[in-house]
């Protein structure tokens, strides 16, 4: 129980893990080249920001210097910011002002929470110009994305984890039920053992208690069969093969004689053995619920075998009991080897095992099998 | 006495656990399904609850909410953790998982009941009265004086009475260890109590487990 459940959480977390790294490497790449296309974009639009003012100022002397400056305001298109002067003194700064950084130098910086692509440049005469491009809304941009394929590798790891789950259980159900199941005789029979150990009990007590005590061993026997059974069914016993239905309605008429047969279904692929076992079952518990001459149908039509009889039928809550191979016991269902195997034989062939019930008036028990898609050319073929 | 539910479906199990709370003096009501067990609530007024989890009709859980106020001791198959919080969570009193003893369910029993003052603080039989709280005893009128040790003996037959119990759990009773090693003691003891008073009938020796304290003889 213990290692199942840790190997499961270790299965799911290197699927979570394989699943984030690939990702991860997928998005790297696309990072890369947003990254560079930013880096490029800003340092074109510097170079000619840096072209017009080295060509202005060649042409202008000195002391109008800071004047004409003024003008390139009209550069400023927001997306970025710009600074030019001389040595410690700024002739024109857009808003916000970009920050100061080495000279020559490309610089990613975050400042007030924006991201900045900082270019600083030294024009003719020592002039500077410092230009920063807010890379911000690309940023954003590639964060989204990045947090989307996060939340889709969340979201396929939980989806893969949630199915993996399921198919453990529905692997290992029957297994735990009947565990669960010896819990009770084991308890009754601990039980009645100590009070005849310990308790002065009265001679019918006793006997009621010895009683007890051999009637759930009577049960252990049985879960210990079903058990049996269990563990063949699941070892390599399932063996395929094409099984005729009007030959396997033959056997089981010799088997019941209650039993009549509609077969308007050739043939299927399942393990003969097994596919027997579960319809015996199936017309055992549909005789035993019926009165002694009354007959009992099995009709078998493309894709579904049914199992119908007009006994006595089933409560709702039976019902619910008998149709969940999950439920955690039945105490009202308790012949040969069990619905719960009958589920497990209906799973093994990809089929479902389905009862419908009246009380007083009947039950038909449904097994639907999944046919193929090409199932009615062929069938015709056969028939 | 305490008057306590027994809702099971199992008969043979609802049985036991019934057999066992009549033997050491309770009355047993049983019920078999969660629709039977609202019925009985609402006749009688009920001191504790032993319920199974897993029932025909319902759960144990919702049983026990609908008949919130009564304190519960839940027996179920199901060894998982996840419901035993599920259990305290509901405010169940207690918790067994099947297989188990039933000396264990009458132990805790007994200190739920104690817990909630529905224990017995009384015991009489024959000229011999017990009283639980002030941990005294008498005979016929006068007071005997007990070691601690015999006292505790004493209570734990009378409160298992009818049932044997083993010398380790005596044992662990009255001189409250686990003791592994030996046992005679008890015996040593037992014979004080038999001899001061005057039980020599009533508690009997239960050859290679324990001693009994019967009632009827």
């Amino acid at each position: 129980m213990k290692l199942r459940q840790k190997s499961y959480l270790l299965t799911v977390l290197m699927i979570a893990a394989v699943l984030y790294t690939s990702t991860f490497f997928l998005l790297l790449p696309n990072i890369r080249a947003a990254i560079a296309s930013i880096e490029s974009r800003a340092i074109g639009e510097e170079k000619a920001l840096a072209l017009a003012a080295d060509g202005l100022f060649e042409t202008t002397p000195q002391q109008d210097r800071p004047k004409y400056a003024r003008g390139f305001a009209a550069y400023d298109r927001g997306e970025a910011s710009f600074a030019i002067g001389y040595a410690d003194q700024t002739w024109l700064a857009t808003e916000p002002a970009p920050p100061e950084t080495e000279f020559g130098k490309t610089k990613w910086l975050v400042q007030n929470g924006r991201t900045l692509l900082v270019i600083t440049d030294t024009l003719s005469d020592g002039i500077f110009l410092r230009y920063a491009f807010d890379a911000t809304g690309e940023v954003r941009r590639l964060e989204r994305q990045a947090i989307g394929m996060v939340l889709i590798c969340t979201a396929l790891s939980c989806a893969i984890a949630v199915a993996l789950y399921a198919m453990l259980e529905r692997v290992n159900r029957p297994i735990e039920r009947l565990a669960h199941e010896l819990r009770t005789p084991l308890t009754v029979i601990r039980g009645y053992g100590e009070l005849l150990e310990r308790a002065k009990l009265s001679p019918e007590q006793q006997h009621q208690a010895a009683g007890y005590i051999v009637s759930e061993c009577e049960r252990l026997g049985e879960i210990s069969q079903k058990l049996l059974t269990l563990a063949d069914a699941r070892k390599n016993v399932f063996r395929p093969e094409r099984v005729r239905l009007s030959e396997l309605a033959a056997h089981l008429m010799e088997t019941y004689p209650t039993l009549v047969t509609e077969v308007e279904w050739e043939s299927l692929t399942a393990d003969r053995a097994l596919l027997l076992s579960l319809l015996g079952n199936l017309i055992g518990n549909a005789v035993k619920a019926s009165a002694p001459d009354s007959p009992v149908r099995m009709r078998a039509t493309p894709g579904v075998i049914e199992i119908i009889d007009a006994g006595s039928g089933m409560t709702p809550e039976q019902l619910k009991y008998v149709n969940d191979p999950a439920h955690a016991k039945n105490p009202s269902i308790r012949t040969g080897l069990g619905v719960p195997l009958c589920h497990e034989i209906a799973a093994l062939h990809g089929a479902s095992l389905r009862f419908t019930s009246k009380e007083g008036a009947g039950t038909t028990a449904s097994v639907c099998f999944s046919l193929p898609k090409k199932s009615s050319p062929r069938k015709r073929k056969d028939s | 006495m305490a008057r306590i539910l027994v809702l099971e479906d199992e008969r043979a199990i609802n049985d036991l656990i019934a057999l066992n709370l009549g033997m050491v003096g309770h009355t047993a009501v049983q019920a078999f399904t969660g629709k039977e067990a609202l019925a009985i609530a609402e006749r009688t007024p009920l001191d504790l609850l032993i319920i199974d989890v897993m029932l025909p009709d319902t759960n144990g859980f919702k049983v026990y909410e609908k008949l919130k106020g009564t304190p519960a001791i839940f027996v179920t198959a199901l060894g998982e953790t996840a419901d035993k919080v599920k259990g305290f969570e509901c405010g169940a009193d207690d918790y067994l998982v099947k297989p188990f003893e039933m000396a264990e369910l009458l132990l805790r029993v007994e200190a739920i009941l104690r817990r909630t003052h529905k224990s017995e603080n009384h015991y009489r039989i024959d000229d011999l009265d017990v009283d639980f709280e002030a941990k005294t005893v008498t005979k016929a009128g006068r007071p005997i004086e007990l070691t601690m040790q015999e006292y505790a003996l004493l209570e734990a037959l009378i409160r298992n009475r009818n049932i044997a119990l083993s010398r380790q759990k005596l044992m662990r009773e009255a001189w409250d260890v686990s003791f592994l090693g030996e046992t005679r003691t008890v015996d040593v003891h037992v014979q004080r109590l038999r001899k001061k008073l005057g039980l020599g009938d009533r508690i009997k020796t239960i050859y290679r487990f324990g001693y009994r304290f019967e009632e009827s003889q």
